[in-house]
């Protein structure tokens, strides 16, 4: 990832402090409340803030959407604030369809609880049929934060390419690149298409030990590791 | 849950944080050669091959 400049830092380090809030949230349960703003000494509309919001999408209400714990005004107001402050870049798709999952999170998460189909139309995911194993695992990584409760039309496309995906995990552990294989594996928990010899739990275990390092990673995990239980 | 602390200092979103954002949103692959399990196979076979043959015939030193 990068990491120039004062802002890059910033960013990079935010990200890191609530993905780890929020791993922290998934593997301790539904036990205590949940209130990510509250947990950030900033201002409430501070840009590093909203941008890290941003980047790590609707895993911001990752503790409601897999263990269903209250949503706080001042999450929704994160969201929300970063969905508005960082719209999508329509060519980019990792930019495009976390921007739909945050706000169909928020749509989702909100008062009233407004299906997701209020939100806009889901993006395009005609990628997924025609890239190579290599890309496509690039390409699902870097959209693990819709790997979750909520169907879309990714978890049957990531379902379909589920050898594919299997394959990219394992060169992904091989590799040591640690999110990746978090979050490909994450895919392959939401689409519940690993192939029994994968060993996808115990390959996850072992990100959790040696890929900790990483908060993003972490989250990859214990988000992975609470579909594959099928809560929510 | 332990509050953690964020850099303030910024007042808008300038086009350096929303550059920011996007590179974090789409990292790019990290850099490596990968060789295929099976070619692999057909070039160590090969090189066994190679290197297990008799030696090139050569005429015989005259005494």
């Amino acid at each position: 990832m990068t990491t120039t400049g004062r802002n890059g830092s910033a960013v990079h380090e935010t990200v890191q402090r609530i993905a780890h809030t929020v791993a922290s949230a998934l593997h301790n349960g539904g036990g205590n409340p949940f209130d990510l703003s509250a947990s950030l000494i900033t201002h409430a509309d501070d840009p590093v803030a909203l941008a890290a919001a941003r980047v790590l999408g609707a895993d911001v209400l990752a503790p409601w959407a897999f263990l269903g714990m209250p949503v706080s005004q001042g999450d929704l107001a994160l969201a929300g604030g970063a969905a508005r402050a960082f719209p999508p870049d329509t060519s980019s798709v990792p930019s495009t369809w976390t921007h739909w999952g945050l706000t169909a999170a928020l749509h989702r998460a909100g008062p009233g609880g407004a299906p997701a189909a209020v939100a806009a139309a889901e993006p395009e995911v005609a990628w997924a049929v025609d890239g190579s194993w290599q890309q496509i695992t690039h390409r699902f990584a870097q959209l693990a934060s819709l790997a979750g409760p909520t169907a879309t039309a990714l978890l049957p496309a990531a379902a379909a390419r589920a050898d594919d995906l299997s394959r990219g995990f394992v060169r992904a552990m091989r590799r040591q690149d640690w999110v990746q294989a978090a979050a490909v594996g994450r895919w392959l928990a939401a689409a519940g298409c690993a192939p029994a010899s994968l060993g996808l739990a115990a390959g996850l275990a072992l990100v959790a030990q040696v890929g900790a390092g990483d908060a993003r990673a972490a989250l990859h995990v214990r988000a992975a590791q609470a579909l594959a239980r099928g809560e929510r | 849950m332990l509050p953690t602390k964020t850099r303030a200092g910024v007042t808008a979103p300038t086009d350096e944080l929303v550059e920011e954002v996007e590179a974090l949103l789409s990292p790019t692959e990290a850099d490596g050669t990968f060789h295929d399990t099976a070619e692999c196979l057909g070039a160590l076979l090969g090189g066994g091959e190679g290197l297990l043959s008799p030696p090139t015939p050569r005429p015989k030193p005259k005494k």
